[in-house]
């Protein structure tokens, strides 16, 4: 075994710092590549590590280690060209073409000086996608990694890729995703929020466990039909969903918007308000009116996940349907879950105490908690 | 809410990394005034003699591409720079050069120990001990791809097959890297004062052993003394070792950390100046620098934070999280955003001070419930380290209010 050797041998059985036994970053390059709408170009910013580049272009002439201005600025053709014939794009089988559109530069990474290319790739018919083939340096070194944000036209965001020796080709979507695509999109998120919102939830159980019972002679006892039922939970549901609604338009759009803690511990009130009517004695006729009322406290809160969700500025609206119409169809989901299975336990004691009186309870409880959380930031 | 508290807490956790949002990559590029302005050091000249030869064996390769002999030589010699320099680019360089031998040198030792190299660096540790056994198979007597196993063994926790390693390659190679490999697991296993004192008297009698090698068990030994608090002792381990002269970031770092829990930071400031291109070392500079109130303290921060930001746009890329648990923990001061780093780190990385650094988040975030898998090891495993034990207990005594992680619903 080499001496050097020993020392990386060493360096691994050095538990303290077996995690880290890296002490350099190994070689990445950065690239940006921009489309715009209606444009067949592709703008791209790429930087290179000189150190990657001196490595297969010897870019330090006299070889004193020390890279100046003047060698890199003389080799700028020889670096632009070596980029370029290691990223081919191609769009509906026809290859993008190339040219330079600035000077070469250089920028400071976390790890050292990078050669900054911008070039501008023409592609001369544009398709659903930019197919691209990256092939810098894995010839000389197959752990070298090419980061890429690309940035889709009619779309603010940059999507994150990576290309290395085993994803060296990929594809770019080039198109912002269709209306159709989005609406999919925030539909699945308004699912997904309501399913695992369990604030939301408990509210809407606590308003629709008492659908299934009527208060007669001080006693609760099962409804008699099933319609009877269906327009109690058609009424709650109904009111929640317009008045969430109305707040999560309101939210998103920015028209109002309101401290999130605030919001957050009023959901957390709401529910063990809900919760607790049930255990009163009497019939709350005016259900609906509760759902409505909190359904615009609940609005705010799915506002909050919109927006960390981040909306399309382009299709702001339909996110917005489309998530509102996801919360719906998750909500009528768990109420198709519910009512068939309240309505067949409804005249039990399990039902009636167990689960109406005794989930009241819990939910009040567990509500309680949160709220004071909330309230505390505990 | 769930989902959104879900998500706060993952944007704590990501804290770190996000502050790539505003690019390190994207700063403003510029044109420097001059052709003679440098604008990149190279860590080695062309004319220096390692890369020299290594360079004029690459020429003969572009003339014999098919000479494997030469493409073993090269992958070598990259290794050695690996080595020396510390720098993965030299492990990739290597990588390059086997590669094209993957499908004809099914008998060549060689190929095996350097490719099994070249994965454990990656951390394909299941490949990677494949590759060091079918160098075994060929070459029973290769001591080097036994020691490579040993070392990942040790990574893995795996500390029974670890010894056999040891005690199979012990009359190939030095007695003092026998003797360290096999004080080294027994030190994990429960049995750390006969390990420090056997490895102690091995150092002592080790004459000709390869100075890097001997700097390797000083930094053990004086870990051992701390884990057995014997402070004076450690201290005069790392002053052994740094009596050799070498230049070692990891004996640097373990020095360093030792001066600053004995409340030292001081002569960190001393110990470590100019070392800011290590992350391991700017990382207890940053630590110190904060403890001294010394004016460079934010920019070593903030360098740090860079540096973590960088790493973390490779993906997988989690090399960092011990560090960047520790930094959020101690620089920050979020325990929070350090916890979901250590929690997430020690899911695939269970060394001690992985666990240490769990440990303390847990304790400072008010979480102890979220150390549970730390304690669990120190317990199982029997390691001894003093300050772990008191970090458990301090764990056990701390009020198990909002038990489970984060707390809120």
């Amino acid at each position: 075994m080499s001496r050097t050797v020993l020392r990386l041998l060493l360096a691994m059985l050095t538990l303290v710092f077996a995690g880290l036994a890296q002490a350099h970053k190994p070689s990445d390059s950065y690239l940006t590549l921009r489309a715009t709408t209606g444009s067949p170009e592709i703008v791209v910013r790429w930087d290179i590590a000189l150190r990657d580049l001196d490595y297969v272009l010897q870019l330090d002439r006299d070889t004193n280690a020390a890279i100046t201005w003047g060698e890199v600025r003389q080799r700028a053709d020889d670096i632009t060209r070596y980029a370029t014939s290691n990223l081919q794009l191609a769009s509906k089988d026809q290859a993008c073409s190339w040219r330079s559109a600035g000077p070469l530069m250089i920028d400071k990474h976390s790890d050292g000086a990078y050669a900054v290319l911008s070039l501008v790739a023409t592609c001369p018919a544009l398709g659903e996608a930019v197919q691209a083939r990256y092939s810098l340096l894995f010839d000389v070194d197959p752990s070298h990694r090419g980061l890429v944000q690309w940035v889709a036209p009619g779309s603010s965001a940059a999507q994150a890729l990576i290309f290395g020796t085993s994803s060296a080709s990929q594809s770019l979507a080039f198109a912002a995703p269709s209306a159709w695509q989005t609406l999919r999109q925030y539909v699945v998120e308004g699912v997904w929020h309501i399913w695992i919102g369990f604030d939301h939830i408990l509210f809407l159980l606590a308003l629709l466990l008492p659908a299934v019972l009527v208060r007669r002679d001080g006693q609760w006892q099962g409804v008699e039909s099933f319609r009877s039922a269906l327009v109690e939970v058609l009424k709650v549901v109904t009111a929640f969903t317009l008045a969430h609604s109305i707040t999560l338009s309101l939210a998103a759009l920015e028209v109002v918007t309101l401290p999130s803690r605030l919001v957050e511990s009023a959901i957390a009130a709401s529910v063990v308000v809900a919760a607790l009517s049930n255990l009163r004695g009497k019939t709350a006729s005016r259900r609906w009116m509760m759902a409505f009322a909190f359904g615009l406290l609940h609005g705010f809160g799915f506002a909050s996940v919109l927006a960390d969700l981040g909306l399309p500025q382009n299709a702001l609206v339909l996110a917005l349907v489309g998530f509102n119409v996801g919360v719906e169809l998750g909500q009528l989901a768990i109420v198709a879950v519910f009512l068939p299975l309240a309505f067949v336990l409804r005249a039990s004691w399990f039902y009636r105490t167990g689960v109406f009186k005794g989930g009241s309870i819990l939910v009040a409880l567990l509500a309680s908690w949160w709220l004071v959380q909330r309230l505390f930031d505990l | 809410m769930l989902s959104l508290v879900f998500r706060k807490r993952w944007l704590a956790a990501l804290a770190l990394a996000a502050t790539l949002a505003s690019p390190v990559s994207q700063a403003a590029p510029y044109t420097p005034a001059n052709d003679a302005e440098v604008v990149e050091r190279l860590p080695l000249s062309a004319s220096d003699p390692s890369i020299r030869r290594v360079d004029s064996l690459r020429k003969q390769l572009a003339a014999r591409p098919d000479d494997a002999a030469l493409r073993i030589e090269i992958a070598r010699r990259y290794f050695d720079l690996a080595g020396a320099q510390g720098d993965p680019r030299y492990v990739g360089y290597a990588a390059a050069a086997i590669t094209p031998l993957a499908d004809r040198a099914a008998d060549n030792a060689s190929y095996w120990l350097l490719l099994g190299m070249v994965q454990q660096y990656s951390h394909e540790f299941d490949k990677a001990l494949v590759s060091l056994h079918r160098a075994n198979d060929i070459n029973p007597r290769d001591a080097d791809a036994m020691a490579w196993r040993a070392a990942i063994y040790m990574v893995q926790a795996r500390y029974d097959k670890a010894r056999a390693e040891c005690t199979q390659m012990a009359p190939l190679v030095d007695p003092l890297l026998a003797a360290g490999c096999s004080a080294y697991v027994r030190a994990a296993t429960g049995e750390l004062a006969p390990a420090y004192a056997d490895l102690r008297r091995a150092l002592d009698a080790a004459g000709n052993a390869p100075p890097e090698l001997k700097l390797w068990a000083a930094t053990r030994l004086a870990e051992m003394a701390q884990r057995l608090q014997q402070p004076a002792a450690a201290e005069a381990h790392f002053k052994r070792a740094l009596q050799l002269g070498i230049t070692d970031q990891f004996l640097l770092a373990a020095y360093a950390d030792f001066l600053l829990q004995q409340q030292r930071p001081a002569e960190v400031m001393v110990l470590l100046a100019d070392w800011e291109r290590s992350d391991v070392l700017l990382l207890r500079l940053a630590l110190a620098g904060q403890a001294t109130k010394d004016s460079r303290a934010t920019a070593w921060a903030k360098q740090m934070r860079e540096r973590f930001a960088a790493a973390s746009e490779r993906s997988g890329q989690r090399l960092h999280e011990q560090e960047a648990a520790r930094f959020a923990l101690e620089v920050d001061r979020n325990a929070r955003a350090a916890l979901e780093i250590a929690a997430d780190n020690y899911k695939t990385q269970k060394e001690p001070r992985d666990a240490e650094v769990l440990m303390r988040s847990a304790l400072a975030a008010n979480t102890p419930a979220a150390a549970q898998p730390a304690l669990a090891w120190l317990r199982e495993s029997r390691y001894e380290d003093a300050r772990l034990a008191q970090l458990a207990s301090q764990l056990a005594a701390a009020p198990a209010a909002a038990a489970s992680a984060g707390g809120k619903p």
